[in-house]
């Protein structure tokens, strides 16, 4: 009996390592397609995806991996970050010396810094083109309208993000930068001011004081954007990122050119019962899937006509991953990421630049602070939010600019809004503006007359000309979407390339007056 | 894309993906490797290993070898805000051994580790530059980011002043430094510069020049390196060079004195050193500086007065100002400018003139100091033949006596004899409020009687003779008193006319 007993333990003992394994893992490596699928269901973090997906969304130029990149470089971001913050100390008497020490005196401390920096401005330029993809591909249109502005929530969060981080190295680059974030954020001023409204209605004032914590760049505003940077807007990207992705899939999968075939989301299953019954797949799956409120992915197609998740999508992503790991590495080893002199208030830098991304608003603001500052990003991020509910027209999504006249109109709007923004920056370079003509000009007229106000306006009516001939919203969409595009690239590069001290145009840094 | 073509794609994804993978991998692994093990301050470590081993010809010395460690070391100094790194590439500073050795192994020059080991004092507190960095080129921080780059090895000893007085370094080390102490004093730098709170206001005050850093200073057309050192230099040998509408004249320095007062202005830092570094001697500087002991009269007219006065028993032409400096101590002039004359013009200077005011709140003299420097003016030795009669001299110290003329006479006579220079920027402005203000009727009325010897204004006494009369005299007199129908010119001295090179 005890013996027995003794041989039950020992055998327990001894597949100990087998059960804890099976405990973990419940299947072993699947080996038929079929064991694949039940591994993606039972797995928490494969499920995510459906088990099987349309060999469209498999290829490269669906989606050129964007959605994937941003999760990668979220993961090296969090990765690196959680290590940084063991070093860095968010105090300005600190925060300086701190990154110093981190760049010399931790172990590869310079290279998980660097790797944090590059990844940063790698994830907002990686957010814009996954934006652009999606618009591009009408991966907006219903039902997946709620995604669309999740991204955009995503994609105010990674500029958060990334803006808030600007900040804690609290070297001049970072201060200055700041500010003139800051500083962008208090320009409804202007509107008050010319309008001669009481200064108590400068709800500049109140946004750049809400951002800073402070009239101006110091201790208050570091501490705010150092919890914002590592607390709450992570915590933030990550649950919407996960809600992000989760409607993917409850949307259908990606966006496919055959659409997706069920009327609406009201039915559950598939009208096709014939194939439903398809006798590889699991009826456990069906029955979650039946529990799945809208069009589904799978119910309705022949297995033959999808290829399984495991491994085809899994390793393609996987290799994503890699691939911006292996950038990220690359960047880090090969670059320094920028650290200038310590945050000096009483020696501004000049030109004082905002965050590269925020160069095509500051060109802007130096037309016009309202339109800049204000203006502008807010019929941006409206225009954008709208998108999905105004262009409703019910065409195939997964398809690069929709038809051959879509891609005629991003080529013709990629010209004009190149021509518009070039002249935008070229007229009042050459020949000044309304300020210079008419010195006592009344500032009025210049918040609405200006190159920033102008180009917004002859982008909004190239778009308008668009719904007028070609008589289809999405056409219309792509109009104003590519300008507005084409538009932020440019003003960008002016911004960032073509502006020297006193925001005075150089075609480049040599031709800056010397100190 | 059927089954058969996605089979394909995943074979490439497979091939791509391994490859990708071990090139992360391998780009993790060269990162560690450089990052941790080929860290170029481990290298120099190395280096040193084999030089103390070389060096170890006795069991101390190879208990030295022995022991060294390959690691980071930093002597940190919170008093001092300090982290400096420089030892862990520089073992050898303290080993005199390493007399001879190459850098960066080198022992430090002279004794001056001795007295300050750098555990207690650091590096970077003297020479300057990034303690905290580990590599050369970003220690020294010229070229990289770093406001307080690396000072040139022959200006170190600005660093002395920080916590000794001038004397006790002299002769110990800081020869340089005390010598460009001295000379701000002797070349009359505080005329125009304040200092401490003591100083003209011509040009800025210099309390913290020694911590600018290069945004600060315009740079355009300095040709050595854009630092701070370098500024200075170029600064002191040809001011209008580096600051084209200064109107600093060129001090004449050699180049060892301009080496001198670069290092003085370095040592300038409004710094508060924790008083645990200071020296007595420093102490007492301290106390001095804040209860300056009584100057003789004649030690502050040197130190404020003589850039532009000079003796003071000549008017002297300035080619650079293109102006005569009034003879402040010529003997006309000493017997008939009252003390209160005197007195008014130092404290409150010529507004609109390059002439300061050195009252307390100004120049920061106090009023002691400034009479001082009255009664050194005054005490002149004044030939026989130039010794006015005593009634003539009180008329010129009672501010009740008045001369009557004729304006308009007078106007006439202002415009034949005097305008050409009291007009002009070349003489003083007759019309100025604080010459006005403080001079008498008498004043005026003996100096265009006698005029100032050894100066361009001569005497105007010569009735009969073409020159003229006591009435003439009494009109002008009348006339340059009048102040409000007269023109001023005091607007036009602030534009100085100075020669600029380009």
């Amino acid at each position: 009996m005890s013996s027995t007993g003794f041989q039950l333990f020992w055998t327990n003992l001894k597949t100990l390592p087998q059960s804890f394994h099976h405990a973990v893992f419940r299947h072993g490596a699947p080996t038929s397609d079929r064991a694949r699928s039940q591994s993606v269901f039972s797995n928490f973090f494969l499920h995510i995806h459906s088990a099987r997906v349309r060999p469209h969304s498999l290829k490269l130029t669906t989606t050129w991996g964007l959605g994937v990149s941003l999760i990668a470089q979220f993961v090296i971001l969090s990765v690196t970050g959680i290590l940084l913050m063991v070093y860095y100390k968010p105090s300005i008497d600190m925060a300086y010396d701190s990154i110093k020490d981190i760049h010399y005196v931790v172990p590869t401390g310079r290279f998980l810094r660097n790797i944090h920096r590059w990844a940063a401005h790698l994830m907002v330029f990686t957010v814009i083109l996954h934006m652009a993809r999606v618009f591009y591909t009408a991966a907006y249109k219903s039902p997946r309208e709620f995604n669309w502005l999740l991204g955009m929530v995503l994609f105010i969060l990674t500029l958060a993000l990334s803006f808030t981080g600007y900040l804690l190295p609290w070297d001049q680059l970072a201060y200055w930068a700041i500010t003139i974030g800051a500083n962008i954020a208090a320009s409804p001023n202007e509107l008050v001011y010319a309008l001669g409204l009481p200064s108590s209605m400068n709800v500049g004032d109140l946004q750049k004081e809400l951002l800073l914590g402070s009239s101006t760049v110091g201790q208050d505003a570091l501490i705010r954007f150092y919890m914002l940077h590592v607390v709450v807007l992570p915590i933030a990207l990550a649950i919407l990122a996960a809600v992000h992705i989760w409607r993917i899939r409850k949307d259908g999968g990606l966006a496919n050119p055959h659409g997706t075939p069920l009327p609406t989301g009201k039915g559950v299953g598939t009208s096709t019962p014939e194939l439903q019954s398809a006798q590889s797949a699991p009826s456990k799956t069906y029955g979650l899937m039946c529990l799945v409120k809208d069009k589904s992915p799978q119910t309705d197609v022949n297995p033959d006509e999808t290829a399984p998740s495991w491994p085809y999508l899994l390793r393609a992503e996987l290799l994503v991953f890699m691939v911006m790991m292996l950038v990220c590495v690359l960047l880090g080893l090969l670059f320094d990421a920028p650290l200038t002199e310590p945050a000096n208030p009483s020696v501004p830098e000049n030109p004082a630049k905002a965050p590269w991304y925020f160069l095509g608003l500051q060109e802007m603001v130096s037309y016009s602070a309202f339109v800049g500052g204000m203006l502008v990003p807010s019929i941006v991020i409206l225009g954008l939010a709208l998108i999905p509910f105004l262009d409703k027209e019910s065409e195939p999504g997964g398809v690069w600019f929709t038809r051959l006249e879509g891609r005629r109109i991003a080529y013709l709007s990629v010209l004009i809004g190149a021509l518009c923004a070039v002249t935008a920056v070229a007229f009042p370079v050459s020949f000044g503006w309304l300020r210079e003509w008419f010195p006592s000009i009344p500032q009025l007229f210049i918040i609405i007359i200006n190159p920033g106000s102008l180009l917004t306006a002859a982008y909004v009516a190239w778009s308008l000309y668009v719904l007028h001939t070609t008589k289809s919203t999405r056409m219309s969409a792509i109009a104003l979407f590519t300008c507005f595009l084409v538009g932020f690239i440019i003003l960008t590069y002016v911004g960032t390339y073509l502006r020297g001290p006193n925001w005075a145009f150089y075609w480049s840094q040599s031709q800056w007056p010397k100190h | 894309m059927d089954v058969n073509n996605i089979k394909q794609m995943d074979q490439k994804v497979k091939w791509a993906l391994v490859i990708v993978s071990l090139l992360t991998l391998a780009a993790l692994i060269i990162a560690a490797v450089t990052e941790n093990i080929l860290a170029p301050w481990r290298m120099i470590r190395l280096g040193y290993v084999e030089v103390l081993n070389e060096k170890a010809t006795d069991d101390r010395g190879r208990a030295i070898a022995d022991q060294f460690e390959i690691r980071i070391v930093q002597n940190y100094l919170p008093t001092l805000e300090a982290v400096d790194r420089c030892v862990t590439c520089h073992p050898g500073i303290d080993d005199p051994r390493m007399k001879d050795e190459r850098q960066p192994y080198k022992a430090h020059s002279g004794e001056y580790l001795t007295q300050h080991p750098s555990e207690n004092y650091g590096c970077t507190i003297c020479h300057r530059g990034q303690g905290r960095a580990l590599v050369f080129e970003e220690a020294k921080g010229e070229e990289s980011h770093w406001d307080y780059p690396l000072l040139p090895i022959n200006l170190t000893q600005s660093a002395c002043g920080l916590c000794h007085s001038s004397d006790e370094v002299k002769g110990r080390g800081g020869d340089r430094y005390a010598l460009g102490k001295e000379l701000f004093t002797d070349k009359g730098c505080y005329s125009c510069h304040n200092l401490y709170g003591v100083g003209g206001n011509m040009g800025p005050a210099l309390d913290s020049v020694g911590l600018k850093i290069k945004q600060m200073l315009p740079m355009l057309h300095v040709e050595g390196p854009h630092t701070l050192p370098q500024w200075l230099k170029e600064h002191f040998e040809d001011p209008q060079k580096v600051v084209v509408d200064s109107q600093m004249k060129p001090p004449q320095l050699s180049d060892e004195e301009i080496e001198a007062l670069t290092t003085y202005m370095l040592s300038l830092q409004q710094r508060e050193i924790s008083r645990t570094y200071l020296t007595a001697g420093k102490l007492l500087e301290l106390y001095k500086q804040e209860n300056p002991e009584p100057a003789s009269g004649e030690e502050l007219y040197v130190r404020y007065c003589s850039t532009c006065h000079d003796t003071g028993e000549y008017a002297r032409y300035d080619k650079f100002y293109q102006k005569f400096f009034p003879a402040v101590r010529g003997s006309v002039y000493v017997q008939i400018a009252s003390r209160d004359y005197l007195k008014q013009n130092i404290a409150l200077g010529r507004p609109g003139t390059l002439m300061p005011a050195w009252e307390e709140n100004s120049g920061g003299l106090t009023e002691n100091e400034i009479d001082r420097i009255i009664d050194y003016m005054l005490d002149v030795q004044i030939p026989e033949h130039e010794k006015l009669d005593a009634r003539m001299v009180q008329g010129t110290q009672d501010p009740a006596f008045k001369v009557i003329g004729d304006q308009a006479r007078g106007k006439k006579l202002f415009t034949k004899h005097c305008s050409a220079c009291h007009l002009s920027t070349l003489a003083p402005d007759l019309f100025n409020a604080t010459f006005q203000q403080s001079a008498t009727d008498g004043f005026v009325f003996t100096t265009i009687l006698k005029g100032r010897e050894n100066t361009p204004m001569p005497g105007f006494f010569a009735p009969g003779k073409g020159g003229m009369g006591p009435e003439d005299i009494s009109d002008l007199t009348a006339y340059i008193r009048n102040a409000d129908q007269a023109p001023s010119q005091s607007g036009l001295t602030f534009a100085l006319p100075i020669n600029k090179k380009d």
